[in-house]
């Protein structure tokens, strides 16, 4: 009889063992802020830098996923924190909850805005290139009295497509430009255009489209099979078409769906051709990202769109909802340069310089990413600058 | 000055070198402005004649309607055109949107009230006596008209000009309800303003040297519409 | 000329333009193929009379009776209303050729062709403005001009020929060359001519009968002699001498 009793307390010992662990976790499952599928060349530390800004919060977003996949298979189940596989779900909790469950505070940079208050510099009449799709996410006109108070400027934003705004750089009819295209700014300062390039933030891009699905690519966490899919089934997408950042990023997605490409341009200009998918179902306008969405909208079509953009136009109802996002493939890091002085004396340097240094800052990079946090319930955009990553 | 010289260079070379995506938008910037322009002269001109012509009630009133439409925004008529094919609009359900259709309605409204304003004018010039005698020789009401606007052909060969320059250079409204979708409602103009938006300033510009020598070209071919007798 | 044929009769007829009493004709007849010369003080009504003749405007009340019809008082027929053409006193010529000003007429009746040309060709002889015929009307002088007027009114072989001050504004030559085209046109094609005019040496040169209209009435109307040797109205002596009536 003793033994039987002994076996009895054993099998209860290990049911409850095996058992009572994934119990008290389920309880504790926690929310995702964001689905991230892990990409080639990904890693833990990597992906929670790049959400955090703090490299060894990785084991929050460990634990969350391990925490949804007992409840949702999809997520992927991470047994050792240094091997992940492409295409694994990752679940990134908010901020907070990976700070809760790491049990430390996250090391973000401890910022705290400063009133603006004037530092003596007078930089005067600064004329600022940049993006539509940036100039239309609203950033600009958050953050840009802070400046112009602590810096006595009068900022000119001239928003026009990335290429528009490179070349607006090269002839120096700007100052200082903030565009989102890696390559084309690499080459506009090895060419001598542009000085002091620095990082500033990134935020990323969405496949937005009618909730009517025709493609079936809701939830997707593939882009580019996304792509491949809207391609399939012949259904409409709108392409932005101008060589603007969005519009690159949309070929490079083009490209790794491994879908037949042809090459085009519009009235055979060598230097600038583009690729896109041969059918009729694809529509390039040439026009920023509002007139694009607006077409999407009224057509019911897909298009790519980044999510500042989207989010914003949702405030005054659109028609179209996010499909597909979170594959890292659609990060987008935006980049500022001072235009060369050397090349063009009338360029207000001073101001230029003052500029990248008050973006790259840490107060302001602490504003852009409160950036839409209360219309939205999310950062539109993530600070990435140097000195921003330094101070983690 | 660099970009304009440039700009001059390639166009040349864009025309010479036959280039199918120039020649399908500049045929495209002519068809839609050329239908355009047929139903603004096809509706403008009788009803330029009959303003002109005829004394009626409400006569000063229909004249001040045309001279304001004829200095009104294009781009508010591209507006009210979009709003009207739009999904949720009224006619949205015809599907016109974004196609060569909804160009030509709004280049239509466009130009119409210039056509059909320049006409009045220019039968109000002529002589009152006039129509009296081709009466009297006798003319229909529709003969005198005609002959009338023959009289007046310099100013109504005018009246086609400046509906046909309103349209053909406008891009506002063209590329709200056309939607500058290459290879299907792509223009001259909307051409310059992508090109334009992408930084290649010289290719914009080749565009708009084209652009004005089409221009040139159809007014010298409308110029011999007037007659040779023109110069007294 | 025959005083048989009536071929305009007005009754009653009176027109008022603004409550103004331009017109008032108790009785009027006028014959086929007679020449009807209508004199008087200016703002009499002459031009009126003239301009209800050719069917461009209809009386405020009474009838003008053409051919011995009325149509109930509105314009008659295209057709009928084609019988009858006026050369006004100042004429207004169209932008082109002097022969195509001449063929006008008769391209709106439907009339074009190698017998419109010829047509063309004898009415610019019959003015003596054969040379001009390819020249451009805006270059004519006053006299050339209205032998235009006169010739393109010929082509179309009127019944009625109406002339408003046909040769008021020309010179000797002119008026003596216009006023031979009308006698010749009325012997050869027994054409009605109603001549308005200030001249009244060519209302006795040319008129059968002549017809005195005063402040919008007719005073009298008579063969031509006896208009101006013995008039029975004192108002048409007196401006037949010349005295002021006006």
């Amino acid at each position: 009889m003793k033994i039987g009793k002994l076996f009895l307390l054993m099998i209860t010992y290990f049911i409850l063992a095996v058992l009572l662990p994934s119990v008290v976790f389920a309880q504790d499952a926690v929310a995702c802020e964001k689905e991230v599928v892990v990409q080639a060349d990904d890693w833990l530390s990597k992906i929670a830098e790049k959400v955090y800004g703090d490299v060894f919060a990785y084991p929050a977003i460990a634990e969350a996923t391990n925490r949804a996949n007992a409840t949702d298979d999809t997520f992927a189940f991470i047994e050792n924190v240094d091997i992940i596989e492409v295409g694994w779900k990752l679940c990134v909790p908010s901020a907070d909850d990976a700070a809760a469950i790491i049990n430390r505070p996250l090391e973000t940079p401890d910022v705290t805005v400063s009133p603006a208050e004037p530092t003596g510099i007078e930089v005067g009449r600064l004329v600022l290139a940049t993006t539509t799709s940036t100039y239309d996410s609203g950033l600009l006109d958050v953050i840009l009295p802070d400046f112009e108070a602590r810096y006595g400027a009068d900022v000119e934003v001239i928003a026009v497509g990335t290429g528009q705004a490179i070349q607006l750089g090269e002839n120096g009819d700007a100052d200082v430009i903030l565009v989102h295209a890696r390559s084309r700014e690499d080459a506009f300062v090895e060419a001598g255009y542009g000085v002091n390039r620095q990082d500033v933030m990134y935020n990323d891009f969405v496949v937005v489209g009618p909730s009517a699905d025709p493609a079936g690519i809701k939830g997707m966490t593939d882009v580019a099979a996304a792509l491949a899919k809207i391609a399939e089934t012949g259904s409409t997408f709108i392409s932005r078409g101008d060589d603007s950042g969005t519009h690159t990023k949309e070929q490079s997605l083009w490209q790794a769906s491994g879908l037949p490409l042809v090459e085009a341009a519009s009235i055979k200009n060598a230097d600038q051709t583009f690729v896109k998918p041969d059918g009729d179902w694809y529509l390039s306008v040439g026009q920023g990202m509002g007139a694009t969405l607006t077409i999407a909208e009224e057509q019911q079509a897909y298009t790519l769109s980044d999510r500042a953009t989207f989010l914003a136009r949702t405030l005054e109802g659109i028609d179209l909802e996010i499909l597909v996002e979170g594959d890292s493939r659609l990060f987008n890091p935006y980049g500022v340069i001072a235009v060369n002085p050397e090349l063009h004396l009338t360029v207000n340097t001073a101001g230029a310089e003052a500029f990248i240094e008050w973006i790259t800052s840490l107060e302001t990079q602490k504003l852009i990413s409160q950036f839409g946090v209360a219309e939205f319930g999310q950062a539109l955009f993530t600070p990435d600058s140097a000195a921003w990553n330094a101070a983690k | 000055m660099k970009a304009l010289l440039e700009g001059l260079v390639q166009a040349i070379g864009l025309i010479i070198g036959l280039d199918p995506d120039l020649y399908e938008i500049i045929w495209f910037s002519l068809y839609v402005s050329g239908v355009a322009l047929s139903f603004s002269i096809l509706v403008g001109i009788p009803l330029g004649a009959f303003l002109g012509l005829k004394q009626f009630l409400g006569r000063r009133f229909m004249m001040a309607l045309l001279y304001t439409g004829m200095g009104f925004p294009p781009v508010v008529i591209g507006l009210f055109v979009y709003l009207m094919f739009s999904r949720s609009g009224p006619v949205g359900t015809l599907g016109w949107l974004f196609t060569p259709r909804a160009i030509i309605v709004a280049q239509t409204i466009i130009s119409f009230p210039l056509v059909a304003g320049f006409t009045m004018a220019a039968v109000m010039g002529i002589d009152p006596n006039l129509r009296q005698q081709l009466v009297s020789l006798g003319a229909t009401a529709w003969q005198a008209t005609l002959a009338t606007l023959a009289e007046a052909r310099i100013g109504v060969v005018v009246a086609i000009i400046a509906g046909f320059g309103s349209i053909i250079s406008e891009v506002g409204a063209v590329i709200l309800v056309g939607g500058n979708i290459e290879g299907k409602t792509r223009t001259l103009t909307t051409a310059i303003v992508l090109e334009t938006r992408k930084g290649n300033f010289d290719l914009a510009m080749a565009l708009g040297v084209i652009l004005l020598f089409i221009t040139f070209l159809i007014n010298l071919a409308m110029i011999r519409l007037q007659g040779r007798e023109f110069i007294r | 000329m025959s005083a048989d044929k009536i071929i305009y009769n007005l009754n009653n007829f009176t027109k008022v333009y603004n409550d103004r009493t331009v017109l008032k004709i108790d009785h009027l007849e006028i014959y086929a193929g007679e020449i009807l010369a209508v004199v008087g003080p200016s703002g009499a009504g002459k031009s009126t009379l003239l301009r209800h003749l050719n069917f461009l405007e209809q009386p405020s009340e009474g009838h003008l009776t053409f051919e011995n019809n009325n149509w109930n008082g509105s314009a008659p027929p295209l057709d009928v209303r084609r019988k009858v053409t006026t050369v006004f006193q100042r004429p207004v010529l169209l932008n082109r050729s002097v022969a195509a000003n001449v063929a006008y007429g008769l391209s709106v009746r439907g009339k074009r062709g190698e017998l419109a040309e010829q047509a063309i060709a004898r009415a610019l002889s019959q003015v003596g403005l054969e040379d001009l015929a390819k020249a451009s009307a805006r270059t004519l002088s006053g006299g050339e001009a209205q032998r235009v007027a006169l010739a393109r009114a010929l082509v179309v072989k009127p019944d009625v020929l109406l002339m408003d001050e046909p040769t008021a504004n020309l010179d000797p030559y002119n008026v003596k060359l216009i006023e031979q085209i009308i006698t010749t046109v009325n012997q050869k094609h027994n054409t009605t001519v109603v001549l308005v005019t200030h001249n009244v040496f060519q209302a006795k040169r040319l008129a059968h009968r002549t017809a005195f209209l005063l402040d919008s009435r007719l005073i009298e109307v008579t063969d031509t002699l006896t208009f101006f040797n013995s008039p029975k109205d004192s108002r048409t002596a007196a401006f037949v001498r010349g005295d002021m009536i006006y």
